[in-house]
């Protein structure tokens, strides 16, 4: 008798679709995970959380870094990129990845919600925790078999250590003390990061937007405020990977309201000047972030005649052509991002070379005073002197490729990576900050028309 | 034998104890993503009055309805203490997060006439959180009235 109600019990609290506890192999397996909560799954497999140990810049990256140390690099990449197949003994640094299994690459389920604990703020220093439970922000989960459920702030977007968690992996800093990624610093010093409620963003409120739906596709679980796991931000999958295009739809839509550029327009009496200035309105770090070394931000300006004739621009640069060919030809080119050199002084190319950083991102809105040292200004201006010309109309766009070209040419050139990758590198415009100004319509606005 | 059959009941019972009450359904738990009492909720009908106190801007229509993260249109017009149209020259909306001190991208929008009312958007409401949409509006007759929409974007 104690048998039956022990039996209605379990069904009735739960009827789950997996009625048995997952084994330590399926835990580990995303797959595991699609059958009770498959948007979940099905947005996660598209991310580049899923891609992290696929993507081709990554291997070829890893392989030339490698080579190039002696092997010195070693966990370096996989911490982060890999870090399931790492903590299992599966790789040691991640050149023999193709020998390990897909479910075991990348920064898979297990990953993130069997993380226990953050124990500092980059290269993923975390205790990662492969047990029966998994961990989350549920109010009173549904009870399942298939494993336990662990409540965990650091998984609860409306919590700040949420950050905490990512930001584990999305700073780092190189062997040689160089602070190469440093998003959630950047976020530690915005706005976003205070605890106030009406300011506070963490992570996953812009990257893991809400909607209502459920956690778990079993019987009798509630509509819950659950949170997309695709994750968008500004890299692309370069080779054929699920969910592609719409990935690539999320990463443009999110950069499109980064940025707001507003332009001048002025005659300065010898000549005619415009002044650029920038806001970094939506990311709560810095535009660009993550591996700011290695993207490729710039501002285009162009000033026209009444014909369409270009008088005057900066930051015109053709598909295909790296930013840095530009630069030899276009002094003024306003280059968003970091860069990095070598011992000597030289361009780093590669970010084992990179002995010094000076960081070019534009800052969110600061956390700090106007007269606070460590305040930081983000509204940015750079005045551009046009010369003689009149122009008819200047417009301006903000462009970012997520990669460069010359990282990418170098890497083709080394050997390591598939020249086919090349043409696969996006240019995104940030659609927002495509603004037109008309001397006509100056005109009209001065006389009040 | 009694005593610990109930005794599993109540166990299993507490086991699944996720519900609530007598309702015997769990509950959504949203995040209100620290708006706090100060807004409305934009629904088709509601009315919000001009800071002068003498007109007021309808929601016509949002889209999506509520409105959400994301690109979002709104139908609206503006009517007089009566509930009747104002005549409208020029009708522009600016949303803002005055938390954060920042709007869109673009920061403002020009509301277009069509047969339903004054269309403005798409604007992309970005960050959770308390928003404002600031709409100016300018009458026929040059009287210029302004009305502020303070709304809750759920995280």
């Amino acid at each position: 008798m104690r048998f039956t109600v022990l039996a209605l019990g379990v069904v009735g609290c739960s009827d789950p679709v997996k009625s048995t506890p997952l084994s330590r192999t399926e835990r580990l397996d995303p797959a595991s995970c699609a059958s009770c909560h498959p948007s979940q799954y099905t947005e996660w497999a598209g991310s580049m959380h899923a891609y992290a140990a696929e993507d081709p810049v990554f291997i070829a990256m890893n392989a030339r870094g490698q080579r190039e140390t002696n092997g010195a690099l070693g966990d370096f990449c996989v911490q982060c990129h890999a870090p399931v197949a790492l903590a299992e003994g599966l790789t040691d640094d991640g050149t023999d990845l193709d020998s390990v299994e897909p479910s075991l690459r990348g920064v898979t389920c297990t990953a993130c919600h069997q993380i226990d604990s953050v124990d500092g703020d980059h290269n993923n220093a975390t205790t990662w925790i492969p047990d029966t439970f998994f961990r989350g922000s549920l109010d009173r989960p549904m009870p399942t078999p298939a494993h336990g459920h662990r409540d965990s702030t650091l998984h609860d977007r409306d919590a700040l250590q949420s950050a905490d968690m990512c930001g584990s992996c999305h700073d780092v800093i190189t062997p040689a003390g160089i602070e190469l990624e440093r998003t959630w610093r950047e976020w530690q010093s915005s706005q976003y990061s205070l605890s106030d409620a009406r300011l506070q963003q963490t992570c996953g409120s812009c990257h893991m937007p809400g909607r209502d739906g459920r956690a778990a596709e079993v019987d009798g679980a509630p509509d819950r405020r659950i949170h997309s796991h695709a994750m968008p931000g500004v890299d692309i999958a370069l080779t054929g990977f699920p969910d592609a295009t719409n990935q690539r739809a999320m990463v443009q839509a999110a950069l499109d309201s980064t940025v707001w550029l507003q332009l001048d327009v002025f005659d300065y009496g010898l000549g005619t000047g415009v002044t650029v200035s920038l806001d970094n309105v939506a990311a709560g770090h810095d535009f660009p972030s993550g591996s700011a070394h290695d993207r490729r931000a710039w501002v285009e300006v162009v000033a026209r005649d009444a014909t369409g004739t270009v008088l005057w621009s900066t930051g015109v640069v053709g598909e295909g052509v790296p930013l840095r060919d530009v630069m030899a030809t276009d002094p003024e080119l306003w280059w968003l991002g970091d860069r990095t050199a070598t011992p000597d002084g030289n361009d780093a190319h590669m970010f084992w070379e990179v002995a010094s950083i000076e960081e070019g991102g534009l800052a969110p809105p600061s956390r700090f005073r106007v007269d606070d040292p460590r305040y930081t200004e983000p509204h940015v201006t750079r005045t551009f002197d046009m010369g003689t010309v009149t122009p008819d109309t200047v417009e301006a766009a903000i462009h970012i490729r997520p990669v460069g070209l010359d990282v990418i040419d170098s890497l083709i050139d080394s050997g390591d990576l598939d020249p086919a990758i090349r043409d696969r590198i996006p240019t995104f415009t940030l659609d927002g900050s495509v603004t037109r100004w008309s001397a006509t319509e100056a005109t009209e606005e001065d006389s009040g028309q | 034998m009694a005593l610990r059959r109930l005794a599993t009941i109540a166990f299993l019972t507490a086991g699944c104890g996720a519900k609530d009450g007598d309702s015997g359904t769990y509950e959504a738990t949203p995040s209100d993503a620290g708006c706090g009492g100060e807004t409305v909720t934009v629904a088709p009908g509601l009315q919000v009055a001009c800071t002068t106190g003498d007109c007021a801007l309808e929601i016509v229509a949002t889209d999506p309805a509520p409105p959400d993260r994301g690109d979002n249109t709104w139908t609206v017009r503006l009517v007089d203490n009566t509930g009747s149209d104002l005549p409208v020259k020029t009708l522009t909306t600016a949303p803002f997060m005055p938390a954060h001190d920042h709007g869109t991208v673009p920061a403002d929008y020009a509301g277009t006439l069509s047969d339903s009312g004054w269309s403005i958007g798409p604007f992309d409401l970005f960050m959770p959180g308390l928003w404002e949409l600031r709409t100016a509006a300018r009458l026929d007759n040059n009287t210029d009235v302004a009305i502020v929409v303070a709304f809750c974007v759920e995280g």
